[in-house]
């Protein structure tokens, strides 16, 4: 089989590209310049700061304070991605099912935060979730609970203010995924007798998984990186690896351990990604077939 | 070519004799205009096109480092000063010497990173045959800089929620019977590991080196009680929105706060802890020496008056202790009254295990 596609080719082909290639080649060399050569020098300091060698990688191994960096933010991005899957999947299922008015009114409800400084939302839910903030006197006021809660400065606020920045990240993959299944198949299956709940569970959402992971990959991989929303909404106390890198590189000066970890982040993304091309079409899922 | 070589020595030379003071300003422009070459004068020629880059935080202290500092400067010297906001962190100090390209001549700081940045080869001994070490406390003098301000991380206090109590110091940090409440920590560790102590009865001389295992363990039982700010509008804001009852807050917020709250939100001067706002001198720099002389310029008890005005920074130069008005003695912690009720940061202590205990700090509160 592979053969035979070889053989179709005429040798020039495989000794030119087509041109338009040519298109792309700034954008390669940009990448190039901007993105990889800073990343290889990355990689580079990881191994020599303050001395050659894996040292900076062994310390990840016996540092129990590294791996806690490393565990917390693979559990919280992990559980933002869970809520803002469960809740995008919502979203998008409302949004292919409603009118076009109405679509057009919950577009924009997802859209405008989208747009809102990652800043102004972090402080915009201290400003609910604290102790004398909104939320907690709406409660006190009617009664529903004695004392304030602690919603923020921990880990529950950092995956509320998480969650509100993934949500749009799952709706927009998973609207477009639902929005290419065949609108006759529900109907086609409720017709042949099964409920409204099998028709759900058989038909539509083995069609909508493609959106799923697309969406899962988007909203993980960005999770993971997050620096500004754990930082003020963590209080302190939910440290993840961008805050930890940068802490390394700017205020202790250790950029060994810095780049190290940064690395570690990039090689988790990539492993993450390689995994799930083995199970599902990467092209597929991206729209380049 | 040749001629143009020529010209460049021309006005390399005039430069020269510019500098000795061999000739004046107007000579050398007149006689680089009649060769058509004024363009062409280095930018080392004495005061002419030289310019002096400093950068701090951000904020107000970039217009007030401007009046204070800047502005006086110029009008003495001639030399341009542009004070910039950024994020001088010892970090971005590194990533622009190692990148070759030098912008800034001098930063805001702290003590403690000198010597690390100085080991690296990033940053410049200071040149005291320029500034005067006899303007500035010698506890605040090093190698690497000396004080240009001071700063102390006092113990505010919500005056309405101690019910008019005033804590002792850090002394009463812990004491959660009297004064139940949350308590204020800064994240970046200055001041907040020397609140515990303290609190748990330390005696102030005893205090360094700081028994960090003894701290973390405090920190430990009271856990919860903490709440972490890392920068001073957050700090001002847990007082405002009444998160907090007491805690680490810098003295220029807490003046600040005072003035707003008129009394209920204030602090003590008691057992803060003082520390020197030291700004180190790239190596390198684009204005080469000129920097001291502005540093030199800034010890001038008046100018640090300004700038206590403005911001509420303490003047390094305890000169200025004499010419403060009531108001200001009030607000000044560098001001002798009330430099007797705290101590001075223990820098060398400090350069010597920042970065572990920093990390280790952070690993703590998120455990």
């Amino acid at each position: 089989m592979a053969a035979a596609r070889v053989a179709d080719r005429s040798p020039l082909a495989w000794t030119l590209p087509s041109p338009s290639w040519g298109l792309v080649v700034p954008l390669l060399a940009a990448l190039l310049v901007l993105y990889l050569a800073p990343l290889v020098n990355l990689l580079w300091i990881s191994v020599s700061d303050p001395s050659p060698g894996l040292g900076n990688y062994q310390k990840l191994l016996t540092s129990g304070a590294m791996q806690r960096v490393l565990w917390a933010s693979l559990r919280i991005a992990g559980i933002t991605t869970a809520i803002a899957l469960l809740l995008g999947y919502l979203v998008a299922y409302v949004m292919l099912h409603a009118g076009p008015r109405h679509r057009l009114w919950i577009g924009a409800f997802v859209l405008i935060p989208f747009w809102v400084s990652v800043l102004v939302r972090a402080f915009a839910w201290l400003t609910l979730l604290r102790t004398e903030g909104l939320v907690n006197q709406a409660l006190l006021g009617i009664g529903a609970i004695a004392a304030p809660l602690a919603l923020v400065r921990n880990e529950f606020g950092v995956l509320v203010g998480m969650v509100h920045y993934m949500v749009p990240y799952a709706v927009l993959p998973l609207y477009a995924n639902m929005k290419g299944i065949d609108r006759r198949l529900v109907p086609a299956s409720r017709s042949l007798g099964a409920g409204p709940l099998r028709s759900f569970v058989s038909v539509f959402l083995p069609l909508s998984l493609p959106g799923i992971v697309a969406a899962w990959v988007l909203t993980f991989i960005l999770s993971l990186g997050f620096l500004v929303t754990p930082a003020i909404l963590g209080g302190g106390r939910v440290v993840m690896i961008s805050e930890y890198v940068r802490l390394q590189i700017f205020q202790t000066i250790r950029w060994g351990l810095g780049t190290m970890m940064a690395t570690v982040l990039l090689a988790t993304v990539l492993l993450l990604l390689v995994a799930l091309s083995r199970v599902v079409d990467m092209r597929q899922l991206y729209g380049a077939k | 070519m040749t001629a143009s070589r020529f010209h460049a020595d021309l006005a390399l030379l005039a430069a020269e004799r510019l500098e000795r003071g061999e000739i004046d300003r107007r000579d050398v422009l007149k006689a680089l205009g009649a060769l058509g070459l004024a363009a062409a004068l280095p930018a080392t020629a004495g005061a002419a096109g030289k310019e002096i880059v400093v950068v701090n935080f951000g904020g107000d202290a970039v217009k007030a480092w401007d009046t204070a500092w800047g502005g006086p400067f110029t009008k003495d010297t001639g030399i341009k000063v542009t004070v910039i906001g950024g994020e001088p962190t010892p970090g971005a100090i590194k990533a622009m010497v190692e990148s070759g390209k030098i912008s800034w001549d001098v930063t805001d700081g702290d003590a403690y990173y000198l010597p690390i940045l100085g080991k690296q080869g990033l940053i410049q001994k200071y040149d005291y045959a320029r500034v005067d070490k006899a303007k500035v406390r010698p506890e605040f003098v090093f190698e690497y800089g000396c004080a240009s301000y001071l700063y102390s991380t006092v113990n505010g206090y919500n005056a309405e929620k101690t019910g008019g109590r005033v804590p002792k110091g850090y002394a009463d940090y812990l004491n959660f019977k009297d004064f139940p409440g949350k308590r204020a920590m800064y994240k970046w560790l200055v001041g907040a590991l020397e609140a515990v102590l303290l609190g748990a009865g330390v005696e102030p001389d005893k205090l360094f080196p700081l028994d960090v295992k003894r701290a973390f363990a405090l920190i430990k039982d009271h856990k919860d009680q903490f709440v972490l700010w890392g920068g001073g509008a957050a700090s001002q804001q847990l007082f405002r929105d009444g998160e907090v009852v007491m805690g680490n807050l810098w003295s220029t917020r807490a003046s600040v706060l005072d003035r707003e709250s008129n009394g209920k939100l204030t602090w003590t001067w008691d057992q803060g802890v003082v520390a020197p706002g030291v700004l180190p001198v790239l190596v390198k720099n684009p204005a080469g020496p000129a920097v001291f002389d502005l540093l030199a310029s800034m010890q001038a008890p008046e100018r640090q008056i300004e700038l206590l005005k403005i911001l509420g920074n303490g003047p390094a130069n305890p000169a200025a202790g004499a010419l403060l008005t009531p108001e200001l003695k009030k607000i000044d912690c560098g001001y002798e009254p009330n430099y007797q009720r705290q101590m001075p940061i223990n820098t060398a202590w400090y350069a010597e295990n920042y970065d572990r205990v920093q990390n280790d700090f952070l690993d703590l509160m998120a455990g």
